[in-house]
């Protein structure tokens, strides 16, 4: 009772699809292709971190130079706009393992979600392509002279290309989040819906936009204090200590703010069952985090002398706080997906099976009819697609045909093999080479013998071959003029 | 058959792949693997002589590669892949498992690459200080050069066995498949094809960058000349090498592939206007060595358009040579695998298939069920009304204005991987082929198109369902209590 109550509940919800997987091994060991998968995710994520969080600041700092007519933002702004051309490229190179791995382990799952969302997953190609040539754009015209008497147009440059970037996230997390839920994918036409399938995308947005400016944060903190950044003499108002002070807030701020949308992003996650294991691993994670912000609260406070002391140990928490995160996704996403994998495995294995034995059933009846010349079978096979004896399909019948070649078969091989064109009211044949001479050579016989142009043996009946002659109405077709 | 299936109905989805893939190639070869190490030579020879203006002229144009190539370049590098894995995620998804660990060499190659062309960029006028700096500096320049070469080589390596799996089917490996008999004829046709490549276009970049100087001038289109010529033989033998081991099926292929089926008589002429091309450059290019103040302007950029023009143009016939397959004798090009042809064939795409309106071939449901094979069985390659249109080839076949015959149809369909041995074999049973010719009748007819599932969403297949409520049933066994 229950069981067909539940059943009918099911079907008044979307069906969910149970695709055959790629019926090859894994390349390696699939814990060595997860590994590989979350520590060059986070690699990636790094990379893209600094680049959308250079752009914004780099935007930021511009524009506040242009209304206020602040030198040291200005100078800021160079500073960081010379380090996101860097970033984004290595953002891009080390996208492409996790991506990989991705597409080895997920295969089904990912390309699916890709296929939903198709224009738009590809759109990503010109979108950051045009962002990344603006932000060049950007970056090598900052000292021309048409630039510094247009500061505004210069800064709208940045400014769209930050719009650009902020596209790519929206794109990429809408994939990832779909391909967990093949139950959702009935409901999707196109990117848009695919976009709300569940409340989770925007969350991992907002998470992903507060990490991009926290880490961003902790790189300028590192970037100002290297001997080679110049501050006395070029800086008017800020000291090395300000600086760093300056972006030791900013990354408290964003990562405090992640205390609020983490939470967000783990209530909005849906679920099929508990998941203990996820919840520990991110329970560590955010204990790491806590450290880190009593040191980050202290580094702040600290005096110009000292300031800097703790960047390496807050640097390390946040790591381990990073990894537990990566990897806590990575349980999310293996969990959901087990009651979907192990339907696909199934059906797989019943499709390989049935495969096989058709495959076997083939050889078997190849083996029983041997593989003599058999002119007329070839023919079959070979021409009849456009010719019949005596109607006319897409090319002319072969009772007119065969009258040139009388008792020459290898005129007809000849022919086949490097057609002309001698009666313009039919497309042009195709060359037959590929067949090879031998079958060549035997169709050609049988086609004389067929139509009584060989004087070797009796004319046989004309006979018509079973794909064309009987099933074609002699009258309803006249093909081509 | 697995896979949602995104479809362009208007452009054809090969047309996305090829522009993709001719940029990405038009930008690699000459800009990445050829100019990195011209480059390099440049800045050496600067450094040899002592003339501070090769330097000049070197850094210019690898800033104009520095730019192309990491954006552009690097793009539609990822692009190729993320196209292809829209349109035939059975080919790459397949490719993917059978080449992990040389895509993944690769990448690590790659890191290096565009961890080298940032330094080599970026740094420089900052290693311009000493003897020692600027030798390292060139250093850089040559790790570059090999590991951009090193990426192509690669890449090719998959290429190859896309064309000819050579024992790869019999022994499944990643060394059997990377050491096809297309290989190594393949790297020896790319490799000087993309020297010559960046020989021109730095030819094509000093008209803008060496305007004044015009004694220097003369001396650089000399030394790129003479590295034209040094790479020139080397590109004809590899061509040679190259079409010689191209397998003798796909040769029958290649007068189609140059052009349309009905332009196979004039291919003769595109071969020759090839040949015309490379005559030009050669031409060029001892203009250039032997009297380069004799070169306008105009001149200089003839050759460069020519090489690429070849370039795109051997890229097309090697996307085509390589039909009826998308992987050699192990998958078709519409993503069918050979070994899964017999069961298909006798028992239906259809009852197989994840995404399909019908499983059951009815009178009433059949011109949807036709919908569903030629969504499965041919638009990786065909469109409705747009390009390659299924309608068209019937109207060229039958007559446009004519009553198609769908015996004569299904007949041909039957047979055509015979008579046109670039289309694979109809993979359904009889009754999907008629359905399928049902469907093409009505398409002609009311000019109707077929929107992909990209922008329609799926439809899944009627009994796909059978196994999941069990599970949930069984899973869920509190909440089954709970349930009054």
């Amino acid at each position: 009772m229950t069981t067909s109550l539940l059943n009918l509940l099911y079907l008044a919800q979307s069906q969910t699809p149970v695709p055959h997987d790629i019926p090859l091994p894994l390349p390696a060991d699939r814990g060595l292709i997860v590994g590989v998968l979350i520590a060059m995710f986070l690699v990636h994520i790094l990379f893209v971190n600094l680049m959308l969080g250079g752009t914004i600041l780099t935007a930021f700092f511009q524009g506040r130079s242009i209304l206020k007519g602040s030198n040291d933002d200005d100078i800021l702004a160079y500073e960081i706009a010379k380090t996101i051309t860097v970033s984004k490229s290595m953002a891009v190179v080390m996208g492409v393992a996790p991506l990989l791995a991705i597409n080895v382990i997920y295969t089904v799952y990912f390309y699916s979600a890709n296929a939903l969302t198709g224009y738009v997953w590809i759109g990503l190609v010109p979108t950051a392509m045009t962002a990344f040539l603006l932000l060049y754009l950007h970056k090598y015209t900052w000292h021309s002279e048409f630039m510094l008497k247009h500061r505004k147009l210069h800064h709208s440059i940045v400014m769209l290309a930050l719009a650009l970037l902020l596209c790519v996230p929206f794109i990429f997390l809408t994939n990832i989040n779909l391909m967990l839920f093949p139950d959702k994918w009935e409901q999707v036409n196109g990117f848009f819906s695919a976009m709300f399938i569940n409340h989770n995308v925007i969350p991992r947005f907002l998470h992903f936009f507060n990490a991009s400016l926290a880490v961003t944060g902790l790189f300028m903190v590192w970037y100002v204090g290297l001997p080679s950044f110049k501050v006395e003499g070029r800086f008017t108002d800020s000291s090395r200590a300000d600086l760093k002070r300056r972006f030791y807030k900013l990354a408290t701020i964003f990562t405090l703010m992640q205390f609020v949308i983490g939470p967000l992003v783990w209530l909005t996650l849906p679920r099929n069952m508990e998941m203990v294991g996820m919840n520990v691993v991110l329970t560590i994670g955010i204990i790491f985090a806590v450290i880190a912000m009593i040191l980050l609260a202290k580094e702040i406070n600290a005096k110009d002398e000292v300031i800097g002391a703790s960047f390496k140990p807050i640097v390390l928490l946040l790591s381990v706080t990073v990894l537990c995160m990566g990897t806590g996704r990575h349980m999310y996403r293996e969990q959901i997906l087990i009651p979907h994998t192990d339907d696909m495995e199934d059906e797989t294995a019943i499709y390989v099976k049935s495969r096989d034995a058709a495959l076997e059933l083939q050889r078997l009846n190849e083996a029983a009819g041997g593989s003599a010349l058999n002119g007329e079978l070839l023919f079959t096979k070979t021409c009849a697609t456009c010719h019949a004896m005596d109607k006319v399909l897409a090319a002319p019948p072969l009772i007119d045909v065969a009258k040139t070649y009388k008792d020459n078969p290898q005129g007809i091989v000849t022919w086949a093999k490097a057609p002309g064109r001698k009666r313009k009211e039919f497309a042009p044949m195709p060359a037959m080479g590929h067949v090879g001479d031998e079958k060549l050579t035997a169709i050609a016989e049988y086609i004389l013998k067929a139509t009584g142009n060989s004087t070797e043996a009796q004319p046989a009946e004309p006979t018509t071959s079973k794909a064309t002659g009987d099933a074609t109405p002699s009258t309803s077709t006249q093909p081509v003029e | 058959m697995d896979f949602p299936i995104f479809h362009m109905d208007w452009a054809g989805n090969r047309m996305l792949i090829a522009v993709i893939a001719i940029i990405h190639v038009m930008i690699n070869h000459p800009m990445a693997v050829g100019m990195m190490p011209l480059i390099t030579l440049m800045e050496y020879f600067g450094f040899k002589t002592g003339d501070k203006r090769w330097d000049t002229l070197a850094k210019k144009i690898l800033f104009i590669c520095f730019i192309v190539t990491t954006t552009a370049g690097a793009l539609t590098g990822v692009g190729i892949w993320l196209s292809t894995s829209l349109i035939n995620p059975y080919a790459i998804g397949s490719l993917i498992r059978i080449f992990f660990w040389a895509w993944f060499t690769e990448w690590i190659i790659f890191v290096l690459e565009v961890s080298l062309i940032l330094a080599y960029y970026l740094l420089w006028d900052k290693m311009q200080g000493s003897i020692k700096s600027k030798l390292n500096h060139i250093r850089i320049g040559l790790a570059l050069s090999i590991s951009s070469w090193g990426t192509m080589a690669i890449i090719v390596a998959i290429l190859g066995f896309m064309m000819d799996p050579g024992d790869w089917t019999k022994t499944p490996g990643l060394i059997t498949g990377a050491l096809n008999p297309l290989y190594l004829p393949q790297l020896a046709f790319r490799t000087p094809m993309a020297m010559v490549g960046a020989g021109l276009f730095a030819w094509f970049l000093m008209i803008f960058f060496v305007k004044k100087d015009r004694e220097f001038r003369n001396k650089a289109i000399r030394f790129v000349s003479i590295w034209c010529i040094c790479w020139l033989p080397l590109l004809f033998v590899g061509a040679m090498w190259y079409h010689d081991r191209i397998p003798q099926m796909m040769q029958g292929n290649i007068d189609v592939a140059i052009a349309t089926q009905q332009w196979a008589n004039q291919s003769n002429n595109l071969l020759w206007i090839t040949w015309v091309s490379a005559v030009v450059v050669v031409v060029t290019v001892t203009i250039g060595l032997l009297k380069p103040n004799f070169m306008p302007r105009v001149a200089l950029l003839i050759p460069f358009i020519l090489i690429i023009a070849m370039l795109g143009q051997f890229e097309r016939v090697r996307e085509f040579i390589r039909k009826p397959y998308v992987i050699g004798d192990y998958m078709y090009a519409n993503g069918i695998r050979v070994e899964d042809y017999p069961l298909l064939q006798s028992e239906g795409i259809l009852k197989y298939a994840t995404y399909a309106h019908v499983r059951e071939i009815t009178e009433d449901n059949k011109v949807l069920a036709g919908q569903d094979v030629f969504n499965i069985a041919c638009t990786r390659c065909h469109t409705t009304q747009g390009v390659n249109s299924v309608v068209e080839k019937f109207d060229n076949l039958y007559g446009k204005d004519k009553t198609w015959d769908p015996a004569a149809m299904s007949a041909y369909i039957k047979g055509m991987h015979n008579a046109r041995p670039f289309m694979p074999p109809f993979p359904g049973n009889d009754k999907e082929l008629d359905a399928l010719v049902a469907y093409v009748l009505q398409i002609k007819e009311t000019g109707e198109t077929l929107p992909g599932m990209q922008s329609a969403g799926i439809v899944i297949a009627p009994e796909t369902v059978r196994r999941s409520p069990v599970r949930i049933s069984a899973g869920d066994a509190d909440a089954s209590n709970v349930t009054p």
